[in-house]
Formats: C-alpha cells, structure tokens, sequence
C-alpha cells in the first residue's frame, strides 16, 4: 500500500497491470486451491476472466509507448500520501476501538480529532479548541437523536455510550 | 479492649455491608425487569419471523391497576440478518448479554438442522427457551394449471421418472428442505430440490410454473390459493385454516411434523434462574393477549402457545429426529 | 378509473401531515450518506404499527418515492450515492457540482424525478393485471441473462477505459461471492467470522464510494479558501426549462426504469445504470458523459423513479417484491392484514387505492419540498472539507452498522473503502464493482436454479436457450456487446484525432 504513494506517471500503467494480475493470481488460488468444483464454479469462472484481462492489461502497458503514458489519468503525487495518512490512522484507530468503547463517544472523539488534525488554526488555540469541541458534541448528539431516539438502532454501548 | 471495639466495628461493617450487597442484589433479582428488553431477530425486518415477533410481544408492557399482566417491560426488536439465520443465532449464544435484557427468536427446525449440520456457535443446549407463539406447518404446492391434483398423483408420477419432479423451498436445511427430505425417503422417491430465494422466492418458482411442486408454509399457501393447488400438509394433524386439505399421513405417506415451523423466544445459557423462570411464567401470558392473537389471526399467522418445558421437550425430540434424518447429506 | 374516487381519503388533514413529514423526512434520510431507501423504510414499518392500514401506507410510501430521491443529493453535492440507484446520478452529478452547477444538477434530478415516478405510477394504475402476468415469466433463465445483459453494461460506466471497467466489475462479482450462499448451503471465502455473511450491498456501497470520498476530501482540505466548489445559483424556472426539452433523456430513462421496475427480483438498483448507460451510448456526444453532462442526471433520475410504480405490480398482485424496498414494504402490508393478491383490489379497495393515488400526490410534495431544498444546498457546498470528511466518516459508520447491527459490517466496510482508495489511483472506478456485487448473486443462484430445473428437465442447454423472452435478452446482450466495442473504437478514432 505504501508503495503506491511512489506510483509515478511513467510507470503507473504497469504498475496498475501489475497489482491486477497480483490480485487476479491470488484470487485463482483462493477458488482452485482445495476447493470444490461444483461450489466454486462461479468463483472459478471469475476468477480466470480476471486474470485474462489483468494479463491484457499487462501486454498492452508494455506496447503503449511513453507519449501516451504522458496522458495517462493517474493523479497520484508524492507527498499526497503524508497528507492522508493522520486521517487513515485516526480511521483505522476508530474501526479497531469503537466496539469497545462504544459507538457514540469514540464518534465524538474521531469528530473531533479530524477538526484538529486538518483544521487551518493551530492545535493548541483555545478559542478554536472550545468551538470545535462543541460542535463535536452537537453533531455526535444529533447524531444520537436520528439513530437511537428516531430510529431505535441500538448500536453497541461498549464502556461508555 | 481496644482490639475488640475495632474487632465489633470490622465485624458490624461487614455485616452491614453484606446485608447492603444483598438487599442490593435481592432488590435487582426483585426487580427484573427494570429496563426495555431487546428481542434479536435473525432474519431482515418485514420477513414472517420479524413481524409476527414484533405481534408477539405486543403486549409485553400491558398494565393493569399499575400491576403488570405479563413480562412488565417494553420490547423491542433488534435484527441481525445473515447467512440464514446463523449470524444472529452466533453472535447470539456467544456475544449477547446473559442478563435476560436480550431475548432472541427462534425457528425449529432451522437452527437445529444448522447447528448438525454447520459449526455453529449455538445449539439446543446452550439456550434456553422461554415460550413459544407460533407453528407454520409445511404445505405441498402446486401451480395452478398443474397436472397433479393430490398428493398420490405427485408421488406416482415421481416413481415413474425419477428425478424430473422439481421442488422448491426456501434454502437448505430450512423446514421446507426438511419435509423434501423426509417426502422423497417416505416414499422412496427421487425429487429434486431447488432451493429459492426465500419462502417468497420459493413461491414464485411455482406460480410462475417454474417448478413442477414446491414446499411453502402453510400462512403463505393459504392466501395465494388464487394461483396454486395445495396438495398436503406437512403435520400430524389437518390445519385450521386449511380443513380440507389432508395430511401427508393420512394419504399413507409417512411424514411427521419435524419440518414444522415453530417460532418462540430464548434466552442465552448462563441466564440467570430468577429472570429465566420470570420469563418462563410471564411470556406465554403475553402471547396469549387478545388484541396479539387478534392480529395474528388478521396476518394469517398459525398460532402455537407453548411453555418453557414444553418447548425444551420438543427441541429434543427434534434433535434426535433431525440427526437421523441429516446423516446421510454430511 | 377507480382511482380517481379515493383522492379525497388522501387530502385529510393528518395525511396531507403524513405526506409532508414522510417526504421531508426520506428527503433528508436519503440524502444522508450511508441511508439507503431499504434502511429507512424497514426503520419506519415499526411507527406504522398502530396506525390505521391507509395512513401507514401513505406514510411509507411517501418515505419510499422520497429517499429514492434523496439518495440523489449526497450523490451530486458529495459524490456518494444514497441508494445503488443513484450511482448513475453520481457519475455526472458530481462532475456538475464541481463544476459549481450544484443547484442546477438538483433540480434536473427532482424535476426528472417527478417524470419519470409519475410515469411509472400511471403504468401501475392501467396496466397491473397484463404486467403481473408478465412479471411471472421472469423465471431463473430470464434473470440470469437479464444478469448477464446487465454485467455487458460495466464496461462503459464510470470508467475511462472499458478494461479497467470490466475488470472492477470483476471484482465486485468476485466479492460478491464471499460467505453463505444459501442456495449451496455452504460457506465460501470465509477466513474470518466477520465475512460469514458475505459483503452486503449497501455495505459495499457506502465504503467503495464514502471512503474515498472522505480521503479526497482530506486531500483537498486547506487548498481552497470557503467550501470545496465554486457555487453557482440557478432559478429552478431555468432548469425547468431546460429539463423539459431533453425529452430523449426523459422518454429512455422512465420506459427503462418502468421495464426493469416489473422484472422481479432485478430490482431498482440496476434501473438507473441501465438507462444512463442507454443514454450515453446512444448519444451523438458521448465523451461529455462524466463530465457534467445533465442528460445522465436526467435519464438516471427517472429511471430510478419511474421503477417504483412498476415494482409494486409483482407486489400487489402475486406477492413478489420487484426491489428490496418493495420487499420491505411487503412486510408493512402484511402487518396490516392485506394479503396481495386479486381480493386486495376488491376487499381492501380503499386502502390500496388511497395508496396509489397517496404516491401521486407523493410525487408533487417531493418536487416542490425538493426543489426548495436545492436552494439551500449552498450551505452543504460551504461546508469546510474536513467538516465534511468528518462528518462523512461517523456517518458512514452508522448507517454501515444500522443495515444489519453488525459490526462486521462495518469491518469490512473500511477494508473495502481504503482499498478501493487505493484502486482510483490506478483508474478504477467505484461504480462497476458495486454493480458486480449486485449482479454477481442474481446470475449465479438464477444460474444454479436454472441448472438444477434444467437437468430434472430436457437438459441446461434446452432450458437457458429457449423461450422468446430468453432469446430476446441474449439478442439484447450480444447486441450491447458488440455496440460498446463499436462506440469505443468509434470514441478512441475522436480521441486520436483530437
């Protein structure tokens, strides 16, 4: 995954060829490794089309010649990555937590950790800080009018709420 | 002296607070139940199984003179739909709380056939039921401009060519795949299951004339009789809202009523003894209110009120019925 | 002209009440990410409970013609469909929004909306008994090559080059094989307790097209200095106009979603993409198409609304839901004791009339509620895209979870979402995966019904290649192969000399 952060115009065609047929390969595995016919015929039909078509792919990214590749719609640029990578952390801190913790109160601080992290003013002002913690607490209470009083969806309580 | 005056102190707060702890605990068991209880249903909101658990429960917070008739607190319903059933029924008697404020629904035999033939995480002996509102017995269907008048037509024409009769149901290892296994064996027949996409989708099959036959339970049969043939009914006795219809046994076709659908309400083992007999007295109660059994009786639901033990019995003899009849398909 | 007597139940004062709240409501659920129109209807069957049978209809009704069109909103303003239906929508809409035609893009959608769901209520009033009779020939054959047909529509959606659009939905197909299938009664795929019951569509949807989305947005945070877009206002009388001279678009969209609304089973959800991919090919510009071209909103929009008349007809007359909406709105007819079938239009004739013309006038509260809130969409535009992001991600959570109260669900929504982040940097698109998962079990248990029906019978072959309405999707199919090879090779010769 961190690789693709170093995807640049030149190679990007096979480099996406590539990760394809990576993909379409393990697939294969996965529906003809130890399996049975019959119950994975759709996964086993799928699974070879996808590997055809990734190894199409691959044919023509070698043919394309470079002025073509200049065309190409890949937008990824170094240093995007970096940009992202607080909001992936805080994501994936939040999808490994909220079960435990329970699904309103971790919203609440993943609400409020993404204002932080990508808001303009800086971390530590305090004015900003009281006006971001509050609407934090709005939109989280909100949030529990619609789903739990509204809708009655009971989602897991964990410690807290 | 001193040591003794400590001593009476050490030893009157530890009485004191025991008795605390347990007047504590004895006004929680007294008090149960405190707070809304859940009812998880395994299958998507607005199926047979949702709705008629929503009917059921009705009454759950009916109050006469301040005094509750039956389980004293509102209920409401949870679903957690999936992999027939098996989602919920996993997360149910492994992550639901045992505190008798999460109750679940049930359906026999679906999740007995499951837990034989599946590695699940629940089977009949670690949950516990608390009643039972309903039973749908499976029907044998027909289209409309089928050729096949009864049940023995079918069963003559099977002989002949085996294999070629197509019969629908709901899934595998659901009742109506049950009362195809337990047909072709009585009569020694070769059928062919084709497994639909739910009762509904199973239903289509045969209206659409799809399917020569098929298996549908018997409240969605009784109100499509405009478009199919209803040839027998899978149970030890005729039906009230099909009295004409004869059963499998009675036409010499020895099929049981293992394929019978019976809905109720359990609770995860480990629940406690207080709250479970609470349950046990105050669920059948709520079933049996009239305004639930009236609109049970407008959704042509089949309604079935059984207790605790009743229930805990039937399981049983299920258990052993379904894995005989499961054994060879492992 | 039954219908036309039962007006007068629906102009009471409590149902006009209902109608505004329903539609205001599924509105304002449909357009929050991560809603689906199925969600919000199965959440609101518990309030009509005690309701009278005529009010709990209208109620979910109105809750049902309205989130199909709200979906539409969180598609154009920030390019994550409410509904699978509004993908198609998103694929234009979005690219208009950017383009700071935010306002305009809104109202093509209400205004093709309100064609397109009056068209197909009308077909519900006139032609229910010849269509249900129809419906029931769709058997497993039928749907498989509808299946078939619809996966040929991949290629040209949403992606720029037709492998790569092939190849996502590959994907989607792939996926959508994990789990039980209850037609095998086994377990595929399964290497850990959260992918026991497989990937959900609506999961799928929201974590292929929100989390992206949410990156994007953190990608972009700080760039601009007010809001994402540019904002332009345009009088909805502009649009209007506008709108009603794109009668091709109009015409193609409401006759696909009315034909795909009856199939049982197909559902809505393909209604949209069917059409937009219709439109696009047929066009004599077809490069515009994801770019901001309003005749993809258009046909997309009342494509989607014109199904939902049409997907009733299964469902009022043999008990056969047409979408997974209808399927839930099947469960709110049962709780009140109406059994469809020929007496629900005899014994229960009011109530199902009162019904039917209660969705007419749905059709008008969505429109005009509709088009005020276009005005306001403003604010969402001003929005800072880190509020945006943020609110995105809990959203998103929430509804993943409410689906199924699974947190599976959501699990497996975040895996899909990054690595779908990660695959719109190679230029593959959302849109064709989600409709892989959506295609990938309607072909495969047709196909093993078919199988099994088949060879009780004369034999596979016999069975998948007889029968007019079988030979004619296969027509159908072959034909839109060989047209999008045609229009691609067509579009490459423009590119090349361009």
């Amino acid at each position: 995954m961190i690789k693709s952060s170093a995807i640049n115009f030149k190679n990007s065609e096979l480099t996406t060829a590539f990760y394809s047929f990576l993909v379409a390969g393990l697939f294969c595995f996965l529906s003809f490794y130890d399996t049975d016919a019959d119950i994975y015929l759709f996964p086993r039909i799928i699974a070879v089309t996808l590997l055809v078509f990734s190894v199409i792919l691959l044919i023509s990214s070698f043919q394309l010649s470079r002025s073509y590749l200049k065309n190409s719609n890949s937008n990824v640029k170094n240093g995007l990555f970096l940009k992202i990578l607080p909001g992936l952390l805080i994501g994936f801190i939040y999808m490994t937590l909220m079960d435990v913790v329970g699904f309103y109160t971790s919203a609440f601080f993943i609400f409020l950790a993404f204002l932080l992290l990508y808001g303009k003013r800086e971390m530590t002002d305090p004015k900003a800080f009281i006006k971001k913690v509050a609407i934090s607490i709005g939109f989280v209470f909100v949030l529990y009018l619609l789903f739990w009083q509204g809708l009655h969806v009971r989602t897991p309580i964990g410690l807290l709420l | 002296m001193n040591i003794n005056k400590s001593l009476i102190k050490k030893a009157a707060i530890t009485v004191a607070s025991t008795a605390l702890l347990l007047s504590v605990a004895g006004a929680s068991f007294a008090d149960y139940p405190d707070r809304p209880i859940g009812v998880m249903v395994a299958y998507n909101p607005g199926g047979a199984t949702d709705f008629q658990a929503r009917i059921a429960t009705l009454a759950s917070a009916k109050e006469k003179d301040g005094k509750a008739l039956s389980v004293g607190q509102p209920i409401y319903v949870t679903n957690k739909p999936g992999a027939g059933g098996r989602k919920g029924w996993n997360w149910f008697a492994d992550k639901a709380p045992s505190d008798g404020y999460m109750l679940a629904a049930y359906n026999v035999p679906h999740f007995i056939a499951q837990s034989i033939v599946f590695d699940t995480k629940y089977n009949i002996n670690n949950l516990e039921p608390v009643g039972n509102w309903g039973a749908d017995p499976a029907v044998l269907i027909v289209g409309k401009d089928s050729e096949f008048n009864t049940a023995t037509e079918l069963v003559a024409y099977a002989k002949k060519n085996p294999g070629k009769v197509t019969v629908s149901g709901a899934g595998k290892f659901v009742g109506h795949h049950i009362a195809h296994l337990q047909l072709a064996k009585a009569a020694g027949v070769k059928l062919t299951y084709v497994p639909g996409k739910g009762g509904v989708g199973a239903m289509k099959l045969v209206k659409g004339g799809q399917v020569k036959a098929g298996f549908n339970n018997l409240s969605d049969a009784a109100r499509a009789q405009g478009d199919i043939k209803i040839l027998a009914v899978a149970d030890l006795e005729r039906h009230a809202f099909l009295p004409d219809v004869p059963t499998l046994m009675e036409l010499g076709i020895l099929v049981d009523n293992s394929s019978v659908n019976f809905r109720g309400l359990m609770v995860p083992k480990g629940t406690p003894a207080n709250v479970i007999s609470h349950l046990e007295k105050t669920v059948p109660v709520m079933f049996n209110d009239k305004k639930t059994l009236g609109k049970m009786k407008q959704t042509n639901s089949p309604v079935r009120i059984m207790t605790r033990n009743e229930v805990i019995a039937m399981w049983k003899e299920r258990q052993s019925a379904l894995t005989e009849l499961l054994k060879d398909l492992k | 002209m039954d219908f036309l007597n039962y007006f007068g139940n629906v102009f009471t004062p409590y149902h006009l009440m209902l109608l505004f709240g329903g539609t205001t409501a599924g509105l304002i659920l449909g357009a929050l990410p991560g809603l689906s129109p199925t969600m919000a209807v199965a959440l609101v069957i518990p309030f009509t409970f005690h309701m009278e049978p005529a009010s709990g209809l209208i109620l979910l009704g109105a809750m049902y013609t309205a989130t199909v069109a709200g979906g539409a909103i969180s598609a154009i303003l920030v390019n994550v469909p409410g509904a699978p239906a509004n993908i198609a929508t998103a694929l234009d809409g979005h690219q208009m929004a950017r383009k700071g035609r935010a306002s305009e893009a809104l109202h093509y959608c209400f205004l093709s909306s309100f064609v397109g769901g009056i068209f197909g209520i009308i077909i519900l009033i006139f032609f229910t008994p010849p269509l249900a009779k129809l419906a029931l020939k769709f058997g497993p054959t039928e749907l498989f090559w509808i299946a078939i047909l619809g996966i040929t529509v991949i290629g040209t959606i949403g992606n720029k080059s037709v492998i790569k659009g092939l190849m996502a939905g590959l994907f989607g197909l792939a996926i959508s094989t994990i789990g039980d299938n209850p037609m095998l009664g086994e377990q595929r795929f399964v290497y850990s307790e959260h992918m026991e019951s497989g990937i959900h569509i609506v999961v799928a949807l929201i974590g292929l097209f929100a989390l992206p989305q949410i990156l994007t947005l953190l990608e972009e945070s700080g760039k601009s200095k007010v809001g994402t877009y540019a904002l332009s206002e345009t009088k909805w009388i502009t649009s209007l106009k506008y709108n009603v001279t794109r009668i091709k678009a109009l015409s193609l969209g409401s006759t696909i979603g009315a034909i795909v609304g009856i199939i049982p089973g197909a559902g809505g959800q393909i209604a949209g993409l069917v059409a937009y991919d219709q439109i696009k090919k047929t066009s004599h510009s077809p490069e515009n198409f994801g770019q901001g071209e309003p005749d993809g909103i258009i046909a997309a929009e009342s494509a989607n609304n014109a199904m939902v008349g049409p997907s009733l007809v299964p469902l009022l007359t043999l008990s056969i839901p047409g979408s997974p909406t209808a399927a839930v709105l099947l469960g709110g007819l049962l709780i009140h004791g109406l059994f469809p079938g020929p007496d629900l239009f005899t014994v229960h004739a009011e109530v199902i009339w009162t019904f039917i013309d209660s969705l007419i006038v749905a059709q008008v509260f969505m429109v005009v509620i509709g088009l005020f809130l276009s005005r306001h969409s403003g604010w969402i535009m001003k929005v800072p895209p880190h509020y945006m992001a943020a609110s995105i991600l809990v959203l998103a959570v929430f509804g993943t979870y409410s689906i199924q109260s699974s947190y599976s669900d959501v699990l497996l929504m975040g895996v899909l979402g990054i690595t779908m982040y990660f695959a719109s940097k190679l230029g593959f698109g959302p849109a064709p995966v989600v409709l892989g998962v959506i295609l990938g079990p309607l072909a495969e248990d047709n196909f093993l019904q078919g199988k099994l029906i088949g060879e009780a019978g004369d034999g596979i072959f016999d069975y998948f290649f007889t029968g007019t309405i079988n030979l004619t999707l296969i027509l159908a199919t072959l034909g839109s192969i060989a047209y999008s090879v045609y229009a691609s090779h067509k579009m490459n010769k423009r590119v090349m000399l361009k």
